[in-house]
């Protein structure tokens, strides 16, 4: 009788042990590393659209320098404030933490 | 030494010119229509038995699945199960694209900005179209943030316009750099194993294991790339849902 009984403590510590093996550990999600690159990309996506358009828009009206310089300016504006408000974000943001 | 760009040179497989227009199946063509009959094959194969104890390949669908789901659901909110269908297509779509570039000789269609500005711009498209069905014209005062002065008004305007329209360029920016700079080192690491084993073949061990480390990293890469795609889709989607 105590055989079986302890044989079957011995059974419930392996299966504890296995179990604690799979068990699912909630991680850290993976975007939290690439911070950065996500800045990068925030960046040079609101260059490129501040370039495109005041290029067209310098083309469309003869003024060439003008559109340009003044788009490039607001489209890093709008890069930084994309990701300013990706990372303010209350919902994004907890896939950050 | 071979060029480490080489790889993502376009070859026209079918020379096709429709009206000027040039509609060439190219090796990107193949490679995006691979990636779609690998994705529907997949999901096919997968969801077949839908038994009660998922086996190998049915969890591995229902993990990506409820990882896409609570993400959109943490980002869009409760009347988030319509879009499903979209994002997660898009989820899906980019990943196989992706994996389907670190098979040897293969073409990695996203690491052309083409691509993945098509992709992006569908999905842009797509969430305006989203907007406009939601709130109709109203959906315009999401390029107004609420509470600022009125004397900033004209600023943020323009500064909010252009944010708004660089979302499609940095979102397959993202993609095509990511893709871009992963394959080329993976070239080059390669390079090193030959020219160090010219040398000695004992020398090539360590570029060699160096090599087999970044393409486990990179097929690490390839699904957070295609989760990030996602996530920033969900956060677009967000504001056209949600209008503040």
């Amino acid at each position: 009788m105590v055989d079986k009984k302890n044989k079957l403590t011995e059974l419930e510590v392996r299966i504890k042990a296995a179990r604690s093996k799979f068990d699912f550990q909630p991680k850290k999600p993976m975007y939290s590393g690439n911070v950065g690159l996500h800045l990068v990309g925030d960046l040079v996506g609101g260059l490129a659209v501040g370039a495109i358009l005041g290029y067209n828009l310098d083309g469309l009206m003869n003024t060439k320098p003008l559109f340009m310089f003044i788009l490039v300016v607001l489209g890093i504006c709008g890069g930084f404030y994309n990701f300013y408000k990706y990372e303010m974000n209350p919902r994004s943001r907890k896939l950050d933490e | 030494m071979s060029n480490p760009l080489e790889q993502f040179k376009i070859i026209n497989l079918l020379p096709l010119k429709v009206d000027g227009i040039d509609l060439s199946f190219t090796n990107a063509s193949l490679s995006l229509s691979l990636s779609a009959l690998c994705a529907i094959v997949y999901m096919l194969l997968a969801t077949r038995g839908q038994s009660v104890i998922p086996g190998r390949l049915q969890s591995s669908i229902e993990v990506m699945y409820m990882q896409i789901e609570s993400t959109l659901q943490g980002v869009v909110g409760n009347n988030h199960a319509k879009y499903m269908p979209f994002i997660f297509s898009v989820f899906i779509f980019v990943l196989m694209c992706n994996l389907l570039g670190m098979l040897p000789y293969s073409f990695s269609a996203t690491s052309h900005i083409a691509v993945t500005f098509a992709m992006a711009a569908i999905v842009f498209v797509t969430i305006n179209i989203i907007g406009f069905w939601n709130h109709g014209v109203r959906y315009f005062s999401v390029l107004l943030p609420g509470g600022i002065p009125i004397a900033m008004v004209p600023l943020m305007f323009l500064i909010e316009l252009c944010a708004y329209l660089s979302r499609p360029f940095s979102l397959s920016l993202r993609l095509a750099a990511n893709m871009v700079a992963g394959h080329i080192m993976i070239k080059i690491l390669a390079m090193f194993i030959i020219m160090s084993g010219a040398a000695s073949l004992f020398l090539s061990a360590a570029p060699f294991v160096l090599l087999t480390i970044i393409i486990g990293f990179e097929i690490f890469i390839a699904l957070l790339q295609a989760y990030i795609f996602t996530i920033l889709a969900c956060v677009y989607l967000s504001d056209a849902v949600n209008l503040h």
